[in-house]
């Protein structure tokens, strides 16, 4: 008896898929910047408080010399975040609407004389009881070194001396305005 | 006619069916995103760009060599990706020096906004051209450099300080890089 495979040869086809999530998605990484930026900001105030307003210099003769009193000191406050170098100048300055214009504009020098004046400053790191000429610097009317590497957050203590011209008329009025200046002491 | 008779017989055995089998391969490769960001000489993890005090506006710049400040970039992607950056920049503790104020990052500084640029350098080369990334999120990340698939490279920043600021503290900006298909 003959016995036929009706089935015939088949195939077999296995198929693997395999399907895999999708890519990933972006990859982020980070890194620092540390820095600070130069900050300066000073006060004048007076010795005992307040903001400094003016030093009054009065009864004074040809030639004179005046030096601060104590409580005429300025207290310079440091509110810089680096070392700063503490600059001044100084410069009649007659208002157009005071009787100082009567007169003719003094000029800073490095020594007085006829309608010159010289003026100093000294800087402390605390009140002076005993102020000396010679820690002082000659203040002209560009802007020169009081004071280098002042620390940050240092406060000072300026003194001044004025010494008036050689010549003069009695009751002549001058307003003589010093600016204080500060930079850093290094530039980074 | 002959009755026919139909003998319908069993017939119980082993049937063999004869088999053929063939096979094709698929290769998938998945898109591998990955990178890090290493010291200029490759041989740590890069951390802090430490600038220390800059004047108010001006520039600090990542230096050249080995020994550099610069950033390698060790790209283990293997598919070519678009590289872009932002920066945040939190106010810091208050120091005792002005009011502590957040920086922000902008096309040019300004008051408490600095400027930073980056761009692709050489290992000894500063970059030829700098983009300006003044995106503060990931939306507003700008475009650095564009990679083939695993280039390495050498990425350098450039700050500018802002023109004044609020505080004298220290400031910590982070910078984001980010890689994309």
């Amino acid at each position: 008896m003959r016995i036929s495979n009706g089935l015939g040869r088949y195939l077999v086809k296995l198929l693997f898929l395999i399907v895999i999530a999708a890519s990933l998605k972006a990859q982020s990484r980070s890194f620092t910047i540390d820095v600070a930026v130069n900050y300066l900001e000073i006060d004048l105030e007076h010795i005992f408080g307040g903001d400094y307003s003016a030093w009054w210099v009065v009864d004074i003769g040809p030639g004179d010399t005046a030096s601060m009193e104590y409580s005429e000191i300025v207290r310079f406050v440091n509110g810089c975040n680096v070392a700063v170098d503490i600059l001044s100048s100084v410069r009649d300055d007659p208002d157009s609407t005071s009787p100082d214009t009567l007169w003719l504009p003094w000029t800073a020098a490095t020594h007085p004389a006829a309608d010159s004046f010289e003026f100093h400053w000294a800087s402390y790191p605390s009140p002076p009881t005993s102020p000396a000429l010679v820690d002082s610097r000659t203040i002209l009317s560009t802007p020169s070194i009081v004071e280098s590497d002042v620390p940050s957050g240092a406060n000072r203590y300026l003194h001044a001396w004025l010494m008036v011209p050689t010549d003069g008329v009695r009751g002549e009025r001058h307003r003589l305005s010093s600016r204080i200046i500060v930079t850093p002491s290094v530039t980074p | 006619m002959k009755k026919s008779i139909i003998v319908l017989l069993l017939l119980i055995g082993t049937v063999v069916i004869a088999q053929e089998s063939a096979s094709f391969t698929i290769t998938v490769t998945v898109n591998y995103v990955d990178f890090t960001l290493r010291n200029a000489a490759d041989s740590a993890p890069y951390g802090t760009w430490g600038i220390g005090n800059l004047a108010a506006g001006s520039e600090a710049e990542m230096t050249v060599g080995t020994a550099g400040d610069h950033i390698f970039v060790d790209n283990q992607s293997n598919i070519a990706l678009s590289f872009k950056a932002y920066s945040t920049s939190a106010a810091p503790t208050a120091c005792g020096f002005g009011t502590a104020t957040a920086w922000t990052p902008a096309a040019t500084a300004g008051t408490d906004e600095y400027k930073l640029e980056m761009g692709k350098g050489a290992v000894s080369a500063l970059p030829t051209a700098y983009t300006t990334m003044d995106g503060g999120d990931e939306a507003g990340a700008d475009l650095v450099y564009s990679t083939t698939a695993g280039e390495d490279f050498h990425l350098y920043a450039k700050l500018t300080a802002p023109t004044a600021v609020s505080d004298g503290c220290g400031h910590s900006i982070t910078v984001y890089v980010i890689a994309t298909p």
